[in-house]
């Protein structure tokens, strides 16, 4: 039983072609559960964990997207003897709901890297573009980047954008050129998603500075891929999703047969893609296509 | 009670719909007449908000880049506005206009991009489904006499559904890189300066559903399907047709959006757009056309529009903390109505013998 995020979210689509692998390769059989949409994932998967429980399968693998909400109910799994083993969200949490182990992203660990590389960058005003307010993994995103930032000297701002506009280019382009013509000073433009990065390539261009404004991302698309070959994208903070599904499983797997497991977490993210690395992974993104995020 | 104009008179093409209040009380002064124009208030707020964002940002909402910009984000949403405008004139909802985008954005990335077919594959089948599913809201609508709100927050869903399982079976992922060249493509994506073509995709709409909408027989029959649908019938109008009509308008208008976001973003998107469910409506309603339908223009429309994307990207520019921007949207819409339904009764009380 693997209860992941929303499949409308080609990110999830990448960790879910990863589990589909694993299972293929292990011979189990999997169900993959999510919400359709992550407006209201507090009350959609706390409602689909219960049910995922009462089902009582032979192991869970669990994104724990909102622990406060969340952790009762992985608790009561374990408690019912069913192994679990968190994925994606929980670097902080997994301990102590009693899983297996962790595999997936340390958040804080993503915007620390991804500030690094923006100061070595030569960036000093650092926007975070932020389009899912209240969404703990990107909050985290952006205050690791504005840590590493500030003791490096920088300033940095959150962005964020309107749920109404997020789904819509156009809008966060605008929303992005209207900051960024605002803030003149502003020399980095950190997004925390495929889909975003691509507007505010946009939206950098529209206002005729690109190559002077530095823009980073986490996540991974063919587009976001492409721009970083072309430089208009300097780095790209890949968590490696493929990775977190296909891992996840295997876990669960040699746990129900072997009893082994890690003992430590497993970090995926941190990998950096830029323009040394870059052709590698588009190389790969062509041939398994939305293997390394959307396609 | 009710003060609206009923509008139920079915003249020949260029009668005025409207049976004007003012007509039997003989000469009204020019201020009344301005005042009750369903697009004051409108355009009051229009000058009022351009203004304010204008000094707020210290003029850099008047660059060209700036005006550019926020043309760009209410064409857009002016092209889905337009006939879902003439549709709740004509006393329906359509909240299938969201997914309707997704669909036509991810038709171009699953045909275009992962199957690497030609765009005018892409685009005429979007198109062909949108036309689908237009007929199929209309016919719902119409033949059960369930509310539209309900009939397409329905479809609404299942489209969602269909354009998330679609492309997830075809091609392993909602979001799909696509670089689209060719004439079609230049027609969804060309640039003059920062200005994008959808500004004239929206103009271009707008002008024809204003003609439409004032000077046609079927314009009429718009608004007296919305006014008194049960007493247009009687007088002849085909009111089912009408709607049917105006479904398949929001669905292709939504599918070009969708179309055109996806060759100009280089991006097709199964779960875009849906923020224009809600966005529509609300710029139909600023721009003086009535929830309960059978009142409004199209000048107000696109006035209620451009305010719109105006405080949508304004307070951007201001360079002040935007977690608030969309308390301003809504602030917007209450004050906006509410300042016309007030100027409203007040200029008709005005005109009463008494």
């Amino acid at each position: 039983m693997d209860i992941n995020g929303p499949l409308s979210d080609p990110f999830f689509g990448a960790i879910k072609l990863g589990s589909d692998d694993a299972a293929k390769a292990l011979g189990i059989n999997y169900q993959y559960v999510a919400a359709t949409d992550e407006k209201n994932v507090v009350a959609d998967y706390t409602r689909l964990l219960q049910e995922s429980i009462g089902r009582h399968p032979a192991a869970m693998v669990v994104g724990d997207f909102v622990p406060s909400a969340f952790d009762p109910l992985i608790k009561q799994a374990v408690d019912a003897g069913i192994p679990v083993v968190i994925v994606n969200s929980g670097a902080d949490s997994w301990q102590n709901v009693g899983a297996l182990t962790y595999v997936g992203e340390n958040a804080l660990v993503t915007g620390e890297a991804a500030g690094t590389f923006a100061a070595k960058a030569g960036v000093h005003h650092l926007v975070c573009v932020n389009h899912v307010a209240g969404n703990p993994q990107l909050n985290q995103r952006c205050q690791g980047a504005q840590m590493t930032l500030s003791q490096a000297g920088g300033t940095s701002t959150v962005l964020n954008i309107p749920t109404a506009d997020s789904g819509n280019p156009a809008a966060v382009q605008q929303d992005i050129q209207g900051f960024l013509t605002a803030h003149p000073e502003t020399d980095g433009v950190l997004t925390l998603g495929s889909g975003i990065a691509t507007d505010a390539q946009a939206a950098i261009k529209a206002i005729g500075k690109t190559g002077q404004i530095k823009l980073g991302t986490t996540d991974v698309s063919t587009a976001v891929l492409q721009a970083v070959k072309s430089g208009d994208i300097s780095f790209d903070m890949d968590q490696q999703a493929y990775l977190q599904g296909f891992l996840s499983l295997e876990i669960a797997f040699q746990y129900l047969k072997y009893g082994i497991y890690p003992t430590q977490p497993i970090a995926t993210s941190g990998l950096v893609i830029s323009k040394e690395n870059v052709d590698k992974a588009l190389a790969v993104q062509q041939q398994y296509p939305g293997s390394r995020g959307a396609r | 009670m009710e003060e609206r104009p009923m509008v139920t008179s079915l003249g020949e093409p260029g009668d005025s719909a409207s049976v004007d209040p003012e007509q039997r009380l003989g000469n009204p002064s020019v201020i009344s007449r301005l005042v009750r124009a369903p697009e004051f208030g409108a355009a009051a707020a229009a000058i009022l908000i351009y203004g304010f964002f204008s000094i707020t940002s210290s003029g850099r909402l008047l660059t060209l880049d700036a005006t550019a910009g926020w043309l760009d984000t209410a064409a857009y949403l002016g092209i889905i506005a337009v006939p879902v405008g003439m549709l709740m004139i004509a006393g329906e909802f359509d909240l299938s206009i969201g997914s309707m985008v997704g669909a036509g954005s991810i038709s171009v990335g699953v045909i275009a991009g992962a199957l690497n077919q030609p765009l005018p594959l892409a685009v005429g089948f979007a198109f062909l489904f949108a036309i689908a599913i237009g007929v199929c809201n209309g016919l719902l609508v119409t033949r059960t006499g369930l509310p539209s709100f309900i009939v397409t927050l329905g479809t609404n869903l299942v489209v969602a559904a269909l354009a998330l399982t679609l492309s997830r079976q075809l091609a392993n992922t909602t979001t799909i890189t696509v670089y689209t060249s060719g004439l079609l493509s230049q027609l969804f994506s060309s640039q003059w300066k920062s200005f994008g073509i959808s500004i004239l995709w929206w103009v271009l709409i707008l002008v024809i559903a204003a003609w439409v909408l004032r000077y046609t027989r079927f314009g009429n029959w718009i608004l007296a399907t919305g006014g008194d649908a049960e007493r247009a019938r009687r007088a002849g109008v085909m009111t089912s047709r009408v709607k049917i009509i105006l479904f398949v308008c929001t669905a292709l208008a939504a599918t070009l959006v969708g179309v055109s976001q996806a060759v100009q973003y280089n991006t097709g998107d199964a779960v875009g757009g849906q923020g224009y469910v809600f966005q529509a409506p609300i710029v139909v309603v600023i721009g003086g056309v009535l929830l309960t339908g059978g009142y409004g223009t199209m000048l107000g429309v696109a006035l209620g529009t451009a305010i719109y994307g105006v405080a949508d990207a304004g307070l951007f520019y201001t360079g002040w903390n935007t977690d608030w921007a969309q308390g301003v949207t809504g602030s917007l819409l209450i004050l906006t109505v509410l300042t016309n339904n007030t100027l409203r009764r007040l200029a008709v009380s005005a005109l009463k013998p008494e």
